[in-house]
């Protein structure tokens, strides 16, 4: 469904990625893990058009995005999660889901507002509050489901379980496993490594821009470096 | 000395004045909203708005509301030609560029005013009828001025409910607050942008005839003060709130009015010194407006 | 070292052998332009202290000029031409009725008070961000104009004042710049310089390295004030004539873009851009009078701010001192290029 070729994404004149391929397969969870500043919020903006790629291609559904814009490439089915959530706090929590389905023109709005809502019921609670009166789990939940109403078909999650307690983190995952089960592709992108092994099917380790190791979640977590820098051990 | 009825009489001019630069401030403002540009060029659309209707009228004798349709949308046009030349190509460059670019477009369209216009000034005069007067008590008030004060409630009650129940209104709200996350969600940034440029000029078009008629003249320098007072409304009310920029607009408006009115005479030139006064100490005590948000900074 | 001010020295006393034959053989319109082009670029460089340096948009600084021309024309103006001019007398503590101050103490005391009028306008503005600072020190522009327009005993107002004693020639113009010169070289040289820089480039990192940003861009924003007051004395005691309207809105977008197409952020930059737009200036005025097309000048100058603004952000100097070692690298590079291709 969506594949990266060797990706050179720069912020000026630092290089962020370097030579990152990527493969996500139709119906699966694939999910990317690296510490802090290693590029994985880069690919993700990069997936979803915010950044255009030096070098490579961005492959979806066999056509060569890379220079698409953002508003296209929702259209064609991308939709994201982004990393802190990125609510917008002045609009009601209605209007965020609105905004969700912005380049959506078909019928199915309605059903889709209800399927969301009955997903998280907190949220038709909430309907007409202003989204920045949330909580921060709440407000987790507003950012998938706002991502949910544009229908998507590959969905980009970064760092859902950031800054959330515990048993919140599960439910997140839950929904997660949920979404997956419905159809919906799944490219995640966490630091939580034991959470995102329990969805994924395959995973790529980011470093410094370089994809180096990648294998299914049972490979990659028994190698000692990953052991080490991600799950304390 | 000051008798009841002249200060009624005052009154009206400082909410009509006030009417106009709310009209302009809302402009402003949500342009402001979405690209943090200070837009020093929205006078110039007042100019040239009053320019345009002058000539419909006066010179080549279209209709009244006929000429007022075409102004707004001669309005629009501007916009959708200040956004393509100006702006479209110095997205995500910060504030400073922004500015100074519409700084370099306003001093151009003055300019280019001046070359066609000529230095002069014109005589501006709407249909006969906005200038009877409707007398209530002691008081009476021209056509004109009811007109400007029912447009300018109109239009700013219109716009809010576009910001509140269309689509696009949505998405300018969100665009407002994080664009890069409006981006993300499939927003097209340059249409939102855009459509606010086009609704900011045709008002601010729209604004020109009331200015002519109102001040009855018109020349090519009118422009910038406008503009810039329509800034410190903006700042008075608050940055990116529209309730704010009428506030503010209303405030700004009378305080000019009711300073010339009512201080000795010879006070009266200081009027653009106190405006400005008035400026400072906002900035100074509420930097983020009467109505506003805080705004942080951002990194 | 030694070698590189021997150098500087020579240059500069060849440059005023040169202003001097200058002003010994052309004609008096002439030596006007070149000295006119000498206010502006004083102008222009003060400007670029706190514009191009600290990344501060200060559009005030032809309030401070207003300040610096007033003072140095009522100090100066000829005792017994003053009844006639409507102009007060001195007072005591000033010299007198009788009395008239020398040029180079009068222009002094513009600067001085430009400057320090430059304090109690920056200490709350210069806490603003970018745009905000802009827009409060075009405020103190409009309300020094208000000021110089009704405080009729001391300007006359609108009507100006004529008759100014012509005071100002080429060696004042050109000597100031040159103590502007060394000043600014002396202070980008310095830590305090390179703090300054660091602002722009990052305000929030720059904070965080506890830099006080509001101490780092005072100095910068009085200096500036100081030669914004003097150049306002030469300009009065030049084209013998001022009114409030000469320090407003045209001379202030008139030097902001002098200094943006030159490239703000370098000396050079400014000195380029002031001379290259005033020359254009008066090489159009014929044009623009010829076919009564009047704004045609602003129209070319606000078309180029907004070209080079879209393409080169940098202006002419593209963010390098053009320096004469700078000069002949580039023409070296180029000729290298000829070669290969």
């Amino acid at each position: 469904m969506l594949k990266l070729d060797k990706v050179d994404v720069y912020y000026g004149a630092i290089q962020a990625l370097r030579g990152v391929s990527i493969k996500v397969d139709e119906g699966k969870v694939v999910s990317l893990i690296g510490a802090n500043g290693a590029g994985k919020t880069t690919t993700l903006k990069t997936v979803i058009g915010l950044l255009k790629p030096k070098k490579g291609k961005v492959i979806y559904k066999g056509e060569n995005i890379a220079h698409l814009s953002s508003h296209k490439r929702v259209k064609m089915g991308i939709s994201i999660v982004p990393e802190g959530r990125r609510i917008f706090s002045r609009l009601t929590v209605l209007e965020n889901l609105m905004i969700g389905a912005y380049t959506r023109e078909d019928k199915g709005i309605k059903d889709d507002l209800n399927f969301v809502m009955d997903l998280f019921p907190i949220l038709r609670e909430r309907e007409n509050q202003l989204a920045g009166t949330l909580s921060g789990g709440e407000q987790q939940m507003l950012a998938i489901a706002r991502a949910l109403m544009g229908r998507p078909e590959l969905l980009l999650m970064d760092e859902p379980s950031l800054g959330l307690a515990p048993n919140i983190v599960i439910e997140v995952y839950k929904t997660i496993k949920e979404i997956n089960k419905r159809g919906v592709t799944i490219l995640l992108v966490e630091q939580n490594v034991n959470m995102a092994q329990r969805v994924s099917s395959y995973m790529y380790v980011l470093e410094n821009g370089i994809v180096n190791i990648s294998g299914t979640p049972q490979n990659v977590v028994s190698l000692d470096e990953i052991k080490k820098a991600y799950l304390g051990g | 000395m000051l008798s009841a009825s002249y200060f009624a009489q005052q009154l009206i001019n400082g909410i009509v004045l006030g009417s106009m630069y709310s009209l302009l401030a809302l402009g402003m403002t949500v342009v402001y909203g979405i690209l943090r540009l200070i837009n020093f060029a929205h006078g110039a659309f007042v100019m040239l708005g009053a320019f345009f209707i002058y000539f419909l009228t006066s010179l080549w004798n279209v209709p009244f509301p006929l000429a007022l349709v075409a102004l707004a949308i001669f309005g629009g046009v501007m916009g959708v030609f200040y956004d393509t030349v100006g702006f479209r190509k110095l997205r995500g460059r910060g504030e400073l560029p922004l500015l100074i670019t519409s700084l370099g477009i306003y001093i151009f369209l003055e300019n280019l005013a001046k070359m066609i216009f000529s230095p002069q000034s014109y005589a501006f005069s709407a249909p006969d009828y906005f200038y009877d007067r409707i007398s209530l008590g002691n008081v009476s008030i021209a056509n004109i001025d009811v007109f400007t004060i029912a447009s300018s409630i109109i239009i700013v009650v219109a716009f809010s409910l576009f910001l509140r129940k269309t689509k696009v209104g949505i998405a300018m709200r969100a665009t407002a607050e994080d664009l890069e996350a409006a981006r993300m969600m499939g927003i097209n940034i340059d249409k939102v942008i855009l459509t606010a440029f086009i609704i900011g000029t045709a008002i601010a078009a729209l604004t020109g005839f009331m200015w002519g008629a109102k001040y009855s003249s018109i020349q090519y320098n009118i422009g910038f003060m406008i503009g810039v007072k329509a800034f410190v409304a903006v700042v008075i009310g608050g940055l990116g709130s529209v309730a704010g920029s009428m506030l503010g607009g209303y405030i700004l408006g009378i305080a000019e009015i009711l300073t010339v009115g009512l201080l000795p005479p010879g006070y009266a030139p200081y009027r653009d010194g106190i405006v400005f006064t008035l400026l400072v100490i906002i900035l100074l005590t509420r930097p983020s407006g009467l109505l506003g948000q805080k705004e942080e900074v951002r990194i | 070292m030694k070698k590189d001010m021997t150098k500087g020295i020579l240059t500069i006393v060849l440059f005023f052998i040169i202003l001097w034959i200058a002003q010994q053989n052309l004609n008096k319109y002439v030596m006007f332009i070149i000295d006119l082009i000498g206010v502006y670029m004083l102008i222009v460089l003060s400007l670029n202290l706190t514009n191009g340096y600290t990344g501060l948009f200060n559009l005030g600084h032809a309030g401070f000029m207003a300040v610096g021309a007033y003072t140095s024309v009522l100090l100066t103006f000829p005792a017994a031409a003053r009844k006639f001019a409507a102009l007060p007398y001195l007072p005591p503590w000033l010299g007198g009725p009788n009395y008239q101050w020398p040029f180079l103490p009068a222009l002094l005391m513009g600067g001085i008070l430009a400057a320090l009028l430059a304090i109690p306008v920056g200490l709350p503005a210069l806490r603003l961000r970018g745009h905000y600072f802009a827009v409060m020190t075009l405020g103190f522009m409009i309300i020094m104009e208000t000021i110089a327009i009704n405080a009729r005993g001391l300007t006359r107002g609108a009507l100006g004042i004529n008759a100014i004693p012509t005071y100002t020639n080429v060696f004042w113009t050109y000597g100031w710049i040159l103590i502007f010169l060394y000043i600014d070289i002396m202070l980008m040289r310095s830590s305090y310089g390179r703090a300054m820089l660091a602002i722009r480039e990052d305000e929030i990192a720059a904070q965080a390295m506890s830099i006080n940003l509001t101490k780092y861009k005072m100095v910068p924003f009085v200096l500036s004030a100081f030669f914004q007051g003097i150049a306002g004395g030469l300009f009065a005691h030049l084209t013998t004539n001022i009114s409030p309207y000469d320090f407003s809105f045209d001379l202030t977008f008139a030097t902001i873009i002098m200094l943006i197409i030159g490239g703000s952020g370098t000396m050079t930059g400014a000195i380029l851009g002031t001379s290259i737009l005033t020359a254009l200036s008066f090489a159009l005025k014929p044009v623009e009078e010829g076919l009564r097309l009047y704004g045609l000048i602003e129209l070319i100058y606000s078309a180029l701010l907004i070209i080079v603004m879209i393409k080169w952000p940098l202006g002419i100097s593209g963010g390098n001192e053009w320096t004469l070692d700078y000069i002949a690298r580039k023409l070296r590079l180029k000729r290298k290029d000829t070669y290969t291709t």
